[in-house]
């Protein structure tokens, strides 16, 4: 077997597409940890991630082909990604402008804050937000998109994504700052 | 962006989970790999069969609204005169039928497009110093931390400026003598009692000179490392793995029982040792005893903890070390490892950051070098 040395993103998306199974895990080796971390950034839990994480795997190797060369590619899986994700949100109906009274009101302050915040930590407590919260702030604060993209996306009024950010925020700096 | 505390949310987690990676269960690609294998290929041709057949559809309504079109316009022709409007109205019904249907086809493919854009790219983000917020957090409530500092870090400007460099030395000069009236507290100021010297025997280290009276004294380095030890001449030296220049709060206490209880803090500047600033990592090795790339290895700035881990696609790890002069040689248990592409992962933490750097490389191990 030939072992194509796979640096050039293009060459490496090329044999992708043809099929070529070494290029196929190299890819896979390459971005899937960023990905999957996308996953865990929009889920309530590890399952769910990686449910998440799979299908929106599959349908990237299927969409690949698709793939222009206009813009990086590590940006465009990660859009595909967050769109399989928001997909898969909408279709176990989640309703993204639901109130914290009503989905956890009874959060037990077991989150404290050392000096010392880790990666862990803060992902925690982002799957512990309610989901419209956290997929309103992720898609702001995290993705960059403009409150009337999220409104598109999400199909919520641009004022209802900015409450949801606001409460989204508001909770998190609670939990930081008093555990 | 009002509120500077929010923006500091936003920032917060965007530096720490924006870029992150996160290794999914290995499991996973086994499951992915299987479905695209398949899939691929499957996907292809029932696209393929869609499009043939939704063409088909479509011709046969525009055959059938143009034909229809055309009787009625025929029809009408004849009908303005001799027809009445009852029939005409009824007659009219069909192709209008037949074109909503046909709006309805189109209309959802074009508002789908339009409706979900990325086109524009994400905005750029602020750079906002992660320090900004971690300062804002509660402090250890070190007693004597605010007074003392301040003296001090004049003392750093002293060290920084004037003799900047290896083995310079401060001597505490002010030694003065406490008075009984503030043996109320417990913190009675041990200043008088000791003398503390700093030096630096290297870029990245420190070395600190206690000689007083017989004391416990305890040195937190700042970079997590504390050390403690009693006597009345003791030294305490500690090194740093920084990548860049950088400055530690390093806390000096002294205990002497039934006399007094304090500490101080001194500002250090350490840097990284210069021969170790060149990085690489490289991504193909050949294992073939020719005498080149012969062995995987990783050249980073020294880290203060270091782990360097290779995994084979199925998840079971080949290679594993904490040691950065290590070298992989390609063998898994004495047995030479498969061509092919492995991962590696690069776990490293420097002094003073608490967060580890991870690191994910593809290696493609190769026999045969054929440039």
């Amino acid at each position: 077997m030939a072992i194509e040395n796979h640096t050039n993103e293009r060459e490496l998306v090329e044999n992708c597409v043809k099929g070529v199974k070494s290029a196929q895990e190299a890819f896979y080796l390459q971005f899937s940890g960023v990905l999957f971390a996308i996953c865990l950034r929009y889920s309530a839990d590890n399952e769910m991630a990686q449910d998440m994480f799979q299908d929106s795997m599959i349908k990237i190797f299927q969409k690949l082909r698709d793939f222009r060369f206009e813009g990086s590619l590590e940006g465009w899986l990660k859009r595909v990604c967050v769109n399989h994700c928001l997909d898969s949100l909408k279709r176990s109906k989640a309703k993204f402008n639901e109130s914290i009274d009503e989905a956890h009101s009874n959060i037990e302050s077991e989150f404290k804050t050392d000096s010392q915040i880790q990666m862990n930590q803060l992902m925690a407590l982002l799957q512990r937000l309610p989901v419209g919260y956290r997929t309103v702030f992720n898609l702001y604060a995290i993705e960059g998109y403009t409150h009337n993209e999220i409104g598109v996306l999400l199909g919520i009024s641009e004022s209802t994504s900015k409450t949801q950010l606001f409460k989204a925020r508001k909770w998190l700096q609670q939990y930081l700052n008093h555990g | 962006m009002g509120n500077p505390i929010e923006s500091n949310i936003d920032n917060l987690f965007r530096n720490e989970l924006g870029k992150a990676s996160v290794q999914p269960p290995t499991q996973l690609w086994a499951n992915v790999s299987s479905q695209v294998g398949t899939h691929s290929a499957a996907a292809q041709t029932v696209a393929v069969k869609a499009t043939v057949s939704s063409v088909k559809i479509l011709s046969w309504i525009a055959a059938s609204v143009v034909s229809i079109v055309a009787g009625v316009v025929v029809y009408n022709h004849l009908g303005e005169k001799n027809i009445p409007q009852k029939t005409k109205e009824t007659t009219l019904s069909n192709p209008s039928q037949n074109i909503s249907e046909k709006a309805q086809l189109t209309s959802p493919k074009t508002e789908k497009a339009e409706g979900i854009k990325f086109a524009k790219p994400a905005p750029p983000l602020p750079d906002f110093s992660r320090s900004v917020f971690f300062r804002s957090l509660p402090n250890d409530n070190v007693e004597s931390q605010g007074q003392m500092g301040k003296v001090l870090s004049d003392e750093y400007v002293k060290v920084n400026t004037e003799n900047q460099g290896v083995n310079n030395q401060i001597k505490d000069n002010e030694v003065s003598p406490i008075f009984a009236n503030s043996a109320k507290n417990n913190s009675i100021k041990c200043r008088g009692y000791y003398e503390k010297t700093i030096t630096q025997p290297a870029e990245n280290a420190v070395e600190i000179g206690i000689s007083g009276l017989k004391g416990e004294y305890t040195v937190d380095f700042g970079n997590g490392k504390t050390m403690k030890s009693s006597g009345e001449m003791l030294t305490f030296k500690c090194e740093y793995y920084v990548r860049s220049a950088q400055y530690f709060n390093v806390k000096i206490g002294a205990k002497m029982d039934g006399l007094c209880n304090d500490s101080q803090m001194v500002k250090v500047f350490v840097r990284p040792n210069e021969d170790e600033s060149q990085t690489l990592i490289p991504t193909v090795f050949t294992p073939n005893g020719d005498g080149k790339n012969d062995s995987f290895f990783v050249r980073i700035i020294r880290p203060e903890k270091f782990e360097l881990v290779v995994i084979d696609l199925k998840g079971s790890i080949v290679f594993k070390t904490n040691e950065l002069n290590h070298k992989w040689d390609g063998k898994y248990q004495g047995v030479m490892c498969k061509e092919g592409v492995y991962s590696a992962t690069i776990r490293s933490q420097y002094s003073g950051e608490n967060k580890e750097n991870i690191q994910r490389v593809k290696v493609n191990l190769m026999y045969n070098n054929n440039d």
